[in-house]
């Protein structure tokens, strides 16, 4: 064993933070070497010295005071809070529980998926548009696919097109007359004028 | 922690105010001891030990350490950091190293401590004197040790070193003390 190692060991074993085990190997070393316990002998007159003669001094009583001051402000402080901390815990108990409650409801009402795809709606919305223009001509029209027999996407995108006045079946002409081509329409709500009838196919 | 501290403590947090006097009054010598050493005159450490305290107070309430006296040196040394820094502000902390390799703080060492400006004084003892003429860190660590009774785990924490670095910088001091004070003990050999 080192005795730089041995050194450390004795200052450790001071302050009580060696290891039963190595405090018994510390006392084998010890009993061994001479320069360890030589060590360990003027370590212990050094610190008992210096303990005796280090500058201890004492605060002014105006320090003293001050401090006593702070202790009762702040002993003030906390007992002005402490009932309403006491008031508060079963209020704030309760206020979490409720929380909780709202959260767990929001949850459990939450709207549910629609079961049908993206798909699916965009042929409702063609079916309503539809019929409404074939209320409007009496009839005439080639019906798209219904919502049960659903088209590709594609076609359903360009149908919807159609419907909005954005395809290209508009004339040259029709394009640059001003207000000859309808607005679009809000397929959903509708709120703008009904298109013109169109022929599908 | 000490189960009279521990007991203090929890009377003074349910508003019994003697109860931190009695704490102040407990720990007054060893830390205004460990603060007039690392300030440079009584003026600082009064103000160091009064804010000490103050901080103390304001922090009972969530007081959860092991060792009350080495968590008041903690507070105590970072204001005597807090103060050297406003009163050096072009002092680099990390520009010189130690013998150990860990950076140097540079603390009330430097200027004279209370010791420092007694040098010419006949009644400090050589031992102070010598102390005095610690390095910084390991006169922390000396102070740390003799005059708070810190462990070195807890030394180690406030310094933010490993546990060795906390027991080279002991060491270090002691072997700079030992030929300082075998004159001292000598001389007391022979006075009769
Ligand atoms: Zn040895």
């Amino acid at each position: 064993m080192r005795c730089k190692t041995i050194e450390r060991w004795t200052l450790l074993d001071r302050t009580g933070e060696l290891s039963p085990r190595r405090h018994g190997r510390l006392q084998t070393h010890l009993k061994a070497c001479d320069h360890c316990r030589a060590w360990r002998d003027s370590t212990e007159a050094i610190t008992a010295a210096a303990h005796g003669a280090l500058a201890t001094g004492t605060p002014s009583e105006v320090t003293m005071v001050n401090i006593r001051r702070e202790a009762r402000l702040r002993a003030r402080e906390a007992a002005r809070k402490r009932p309403l901390t006491l008031w508060l815990r079963p209020i704030s108990g309760l206020a979490a529980a409720a929380l909780c409650l709202i959260a767990m409801g929001g949850w459990w009402m939450r709207p549910t998926p629609d079961p049908f795809d993206g798909q699916a709606q965009l042929s409702t919305i063609l079916m309503m548009l539809t019929e409404e223009a074939m209320g409007s001509e009496g009839g005439g029209t080639t019906l798209p696919a219904t919502a049960d027999e659903p088209l590709s996407l594609d076609a359903l995108a360009s149908e919807l097109l159609a419907l909005q006045g954005m395809d290209a079946s508009y004339t040259e002409a029709e394009l640059r007359e001003p207000g000859g081509v309808p607005q679009a329409t809000d397929p959903l709500t509708r709120s703008r004028p009904a298109l013109p009838a169109r022929i599908y196919g | 922690m000490d189960s009279e501290d521990r007991r203090l403590i929890a009377q003074y947090r349910e508003g019994d105010v003697e109860s931190l006097s009695t704490l102040v009054e407990k720990y007054r010598r060893p830390l205004f001891g460990f603060i007039l050493n690392m300030t440079e005159g009584k003026g600082d450490a009064d103000d160091i030990f009064q804010e000490t305290w103050f901080r103390a107070i304001r922090g009972l309430a969530s007081y959860r350490q092991k060792n009350f006296m080495g968590w008041l040196v903690r507070i105590a040394r970072n204001l005597v950091i807090d103060r050297h820094r406003r009163q050096r502000p072009g002092v680099s902390l990390d520009a010189r190293h130690e013998e150990d390799g860990s950076p140097l703080i540079e603390l009330a060492d430097r200027a004279p401590g209370p010791l420092g400006r007694a040098a010419t004084r006949d009644d400090i003892s050589a031992v102070a004197l010598a102390v005095e003429s610690l390095p910084g860190e390991q006169k922390e660590v000396f102070l740390m040790r003799v005059q708070a009774g810190m462990s070195f785990r807890e030394i180690a924490v406030t310094q933010k070193v490993s546990i060795n670095t906390a027991l080279a910088r002991m060491q270090y001091a002691l072997t700079k003390l030992r030929p300082l004070l075998r004159a001292e003990f000598e001389n007391q050999r022979e006075t009769p």
